[in-house]
């Protein structure tokens, strides 16, 4: 298990350097430059520029200075953001793009799980239809649908809430307890989507496990339906949720992407679009890199809880 | 307790499906009675109802698409089916205890082999952690498992086949049930094993004096096993009788095949018998006798009308137009046999039967 | 329980005999499953290891063997059929795809009105409620959203489904391809879908669209590439379990060329998995060309789609609500009924995920 732990830790390395590679690449090939915003630059500013950014180098001069900044964990200036450095906005932003993030998955979680097992007790009950039906809305909403008519019902019409923005109740240096008023709308809306999957995944799982012959088994010991299902079904009914956590993580960075952007949001996901849409290099560098290796770490978590939970699996 | 040293008897017991292709009636009217300490073997093909009676016994028909229509199952005096389903609960596991076909798929995967038989006892018999963690080490001693101590923490996929079968028999003989009931405990495993596991219930049987009902549908492990036996067929009971008279004086074409289709070691037969044709689509069963297009006795009444249970001697009955016809012949055939050879071995004596 | 594909191969004793005349009058539902029983190998092993056959559950038991003789594509259609939702959902997906075909062409032949219809008179260039002559309103250019949703339907399917069958075709050949060959080539084809699979793709794709010049091609090739993996997979063990198989033994004894194994041999007996897998592409893809749309990074105008049509619905919602509900409503519908239709089709397809 620690040999695997380890080789898989040591993978994450590559499997990074290829995902900034491929943004460097990306970003490199693009037609334009970052400064071409300001029409006509006389040659000798541009010149100015572009040495001041080291782009009069050769490629690989370039690609190995990055890379080497980045190992070094400093990924430099943003452009956008001038006098800030990506660090310092990775350090603002993340809090809020994982208190939101985590937030909406617990929802999702709780919410779902809790759903999807009543619903697979009581197949084919009014309960179990409603559910698959609200689950399946879940999936084929948007969520920059879902998220404007949560606006345009609660904020615009109601009052109840405010429409957007990011407030701390409490802070703690870079991390704190969300302002609850702020951070309501665009959690449900984030965690529609984990509900909606959970929800499926947990009746599927439940009603996949309550078939089994060990669960006859159990009932035939005597043990109450409750027991039955919390001590022998639960867990083999949750594996598929538990293998759907990594795909999770990558509905997330998508799914912050646009609530960050409906709810005008400081977050991760706000400053990555921005990013991408003004080439802002070492931003767009810092985030992919930050993502990529929280993606290749939540896989290996989730491999690792799938051992702890099945004992036939052993890496 | 028990009015006349029955342990249970089953009254009229009715259980249905609903299925896409219509109502199955997997068990249609059934009935017998088990003595206290006696064993009782059921007999049938797949889709006989054997297995759905026995589930119907402790009620855990799946309901939907299951359900128990009539009858009344009474154990030691109580009719389980009028019983509310916590107290049915409080029989189950402890006093009427299951043992499962398949091994490999019957036990908990996800939870060590000790929790999964501690928490019988628990429940059950109100032990402490501890109390039913040693229970359970003895148990799996009872049982066979050689260093029961270091092996009861294990996972059910560390065990092989045979090991599992003990395992579940021990989960089934822990709270010391006066009913056990066996369905196809041998079916899943090797040839070698079937021997052993039958032995060893057998064995338990003895020492412990519970009722046993021991499910197949193989003639041969329920022979030197069992004191009745009930032959079903498409949700009925077709014949029941005495072991030893079942196997030497049948009284039903059907139970005929069924013990001719049993290898005989003794004989140097070359081609073993099949019964001809499957069993019979439960959900469109024909008008008359359900076991007439396969029957080689079949005649036009039994393809029109439904045969009557004949009663061959007060112990002995038989679903057959033709019963006592067929009673004479295989009482017959029995006579010349031991006329001939002066001393025919008892079927009963085959100990291990074919296993 | 996956029989019924199981049973379709199985030798009878005269293998043109159609299967209902094969044995006596028992009803066709059982007749495979006497087929199997009565083969001299199966009644040998039985007897030698006293394994009743069909006998792997109670309930199947109880209803007397459900094994049937149909072949898988009947029987899928029949259970299809009878999946109400599955078949309500096919209806209003057929309504939509044939909407957006022909609805422009027919509102058009009406009012007049086109999706980038701006009125002459600009008293009419603001957003209007709905009326008779714009059921679905009008946007802030005065254009009939009716109008633009169902050309932004046309091109959100078009998506969808080009998209999805970039995905079936690139996923398909890479799996079949790797399952064939097996050993070493396939071990290393797969451990590349692993490393894909690791790789945060949406950021990649929206990095692609955000520096790249936005073109529909880019779109579908970007989205098409996400979704392949999947397929890769699930084509692949397919193949793996088909490819040892005695059918494929033939083809390959009588020198068949492995191209022609592969697609005319075993593409073909992985259909069904595919099928269900491509019809909940569908509205995932739409799903992902509305979010890059609504980012600005997908369909560019004077072009419209969904996504594109619920984000300037987002912009002015708090003024004009029905600039977002109506496009937001039908996406919602069309995804909803897609995925019914790809739910139905995989509990029918696929039945061991079948209800008990």
């Amino acid at each position: 298990m620690l040999s695997f732990i380890i080789r898989r830790l040591l993978i994450i390395i590559p499997m990074v350097v290829l995902v900034i590679t491929i943004a460097w690449v990306l970003i490199r090939l693009a037609p334009g430059n970052f400064y071409q915003t300001q029409k006509g630059l006389p040659p000798a500013v541009e010149k100015n520029i572009r040495a001041k950014y080291g782009l009069d180098r050769p490629w690989y001069v370039q690609y190995g200075k990055t890379m080497w900044a980045i190992f070094h964990g400093d990924f430099g200036f943003s452009r956008k953001y001038q006098e800030q450095t990506v660090n310092e906005i990775l350090w603002r932003s993340i809090p809020v793009s994982a208190t939101l993030g985590v937030t909406a998955y617990l929802i999702g979680l709780i919410v779902g799980s809790l759903l999807g097992t009543l619903a697979a007790l009581k197949q084919n009950s009014a309960l179990d239809y409603s559910t698959m039906a609200a689950a399946m809305l879940g999936i084929s909403l948007p969520n920059f649908v879902l998220g404007p008519l949560l606006i345009l019902i609660f904020s615009l019409t109601l009052y109840w809430l405010p429409p957007a923005r990011w407030e701390w109740a409490v802070r703690f240096g870079p991390v704190g307890i969300p302002s609850l008023r702020y951070m309501l709308l665009p959690a449900i809306t984030l965690s529609a989507l984990y509900m909606a999957y959970i929800a499926r995944l947990t009746r599927s799982g439940m009603l996949e496990v309550l078939r089994r012959d060990y669960i006859r088994t159990a009932r035939a010991k005597g043990l109450s339906e409750k027991t039955v299902v919390l001590r022998h079904a639960l867990r083999g009914g949750m594996l598929p949720v538990v293998s759907f956590t990594g795909p999770a993580l990558a509905f997330l960075v998508a799914g912050t992407v646009v609530v960050e952007r409906v709810f005008a949001i400081p977050g991760l996901g706000n400053y990555f679009i921005n990013a991408a849409l003004n080439r802002d290099e070492p931003l767009l560098l810092g985030i992919t890199a930050f993502v990529a290796i929280l993606i290749l770490l939540f896989n290996l978590l989730v491999d690792i809880a799938y051992a702890y939970i099945d004992p036939r699996i052993r890496y | 307790m028990s009015r006349n040293g029955n342990i249970l008897e089953v009254r009229d017991l009715r259980t249905y499906f609903g299925t896409e292709d219509g109502l199955v009636k997997a068990v249609d009217g059934i009935e017998f009675e088990l003595k206290r300490g006696e064993t009782l073997g059921i007999v049938g093909e797949s889709g006989s109802g054997k297995s759905v009676t026995n589930l119907s016994i402790i009620r855990l028909i799946p309901d939907p698409p299951g359900k128990i229509v009539s009858g009344e199952i009474i154990f030691d005096g109580q009719d389980i089916l009028a019983l509310p389903s916590d107290e049915v609960r409080r029989i189950r596991g402890k006093r009427i205890a299951m043992i499962f076909q398949d091994p490999m798929t019957s036990l908990n995967p996800f939870m060590r082999i000790s929790k999964q038989l501690m928490e019988l006892t628990q429940l059950h018999l109100g032990y402490t952690k501890e109390q039913a963690y040693e229970h359970a080490i003895k148990m799996l001693d009872t049982v066979g498992i050689p260093e029961a101590r270091a092996r009861v923490d294990s996972y059910p996929h560390e065990f092989s086949g045979g090991m599992r079968q003990r395992v579940m028999i021990a989960m089934a003989l822990s709270c010391e049930p006066e009913l056990l009931i066996a369905d196809e405990p041998t079916t899943a495993l090797d040839v070698t094993i079937q021997a052993q596991i039958l032995e060893l219930i057998k064995k338990l049987k003895q020492e412990t004096g519970t009722s046993v009902i021991l499910i197949t549908h193989d003639l041969g492990v329920v022979a030197g096993m069992t004191d009745h036996i009930l032959v079903m067929y498409a949700g009925k009971v077709f014949e029941q009788a005495r072991t030893t008279e079942l196997f030497s004086c049948p009284g039903n074409p059907y139970t005929k095949g069924l013990l001719r289709s049993v290898p005989d070691p003794t004989s140097e037969q070359g081609a073993l018998y099949q019964i001809p044709g499957l069993p019979p689509d439960v959900a469109h069963l024909p008008p008359g006798c359900p076991f007439a297009p396969r029957c080689e006795r079949a005649e036009e009444i039994c393809r029109r009308e439904f045969p009557p249970f004949v009663a061959l001697t007060p112990d002995h009955h038989s679903l057959c137009h033709f019963a006592e016809e067929v009673y004479a012949k295989s009482c017959q055939e029995r006579d010349a046999l031991s006329g001939a050879q002066t001393t025919a071995p008892a079927p009963d004596n085959q100990e291990t039967g074919n296993a | 329980m996956s029989r019924p594909p199981i049973v379709e191969r199985i030798p009878t004793d005269d293998p043109n005999a159609p299967v209902e005349k094969a044995v006596g009058p028992a009803p066709p539902g059982i007749v495979a499953a006497q087929q199997k029983i009565n083969t001299p190998e199966a009644m040998a092993a039985d007897q030698l290891y006293g394994t009743a056959p069909p006998d792997d559950s109670t309930w199947q038991e109880a209803a007397g063997g459900i094994v049937k003789g149909t072949s898988l594509w009947k029987d899928a259609w029949k259970r299809l059929r009878k999946n109400k939702l599955a078949v309500m959902g096919g209806i209003v997906v057929l309504i939509i795809l044939v909407a957006t075909l022909l609805g422009p062409l027919i509102i058009k032949a009406i009012t007049g009105y086109t999706y980038d219809f701006i009125p002459s008179d600009p008293a009419l260039v603001k957003a209007m409620p709905p009326t008779w002559a714009h059921p679905m309103g009008t946007d802030t250019q005065g254009r009939d959203i009716l109008a633009r949703v169902l050309i932004g339907g046309r091109i959100s399917l078009m998506v969808g489904i080009v998209s999805t069958a970039v995905s079936l075709v690139i996923g398909v050949t890479y799996g079949a391809f790797a399952g064939y060959m097996g050993g070493r080539i396939d071990n290393l084809m797969m451990r590349v879908v692993d490393i894909l699979f690791a790789i945060p793709y949406m950021m990649l794709v929206i990095v692609l669209l955000a520096l790249f010049e936005k073109s529909l091609l880019l779109l579908f090739a970007a989205l098409g590439a996400v979704s392949w993996l999947t397929m890769a997979r699930i084509v692949r063990g397919q193949v793996l379990s088909l490819k040892n198989q005695e059918f494929i033994e033939a083809a390959r004894s009588i020198g068949v060329p492995t191209w022609k194994i592969i697609f005319r041999h075993l593409v073909p007996n992985t259909l069904g998995p595919v099928i269900v897998y491509a019809t909940l592409t569908v509205p995932s893809v739409m799903l992902q060309e509305a979010f890059l749309s609504y980012l600005g990074l997908g369909v560019q105008a004077p072009l419209s789609s969904w996504g594109t049509l619920a984000a300037e619905g987002a912009q002015n919602m708090a003024i004009f609500p029905w600039m977002i509900i109506f496009p937001g409503v039908t996406m919602a519908l069309t995804l909803f009924s897609l995925n019914f239709v790809g739910d139905g089709l995989r509990d029918a397809l696929d039945p061991q995920m079948r209800k008990v």
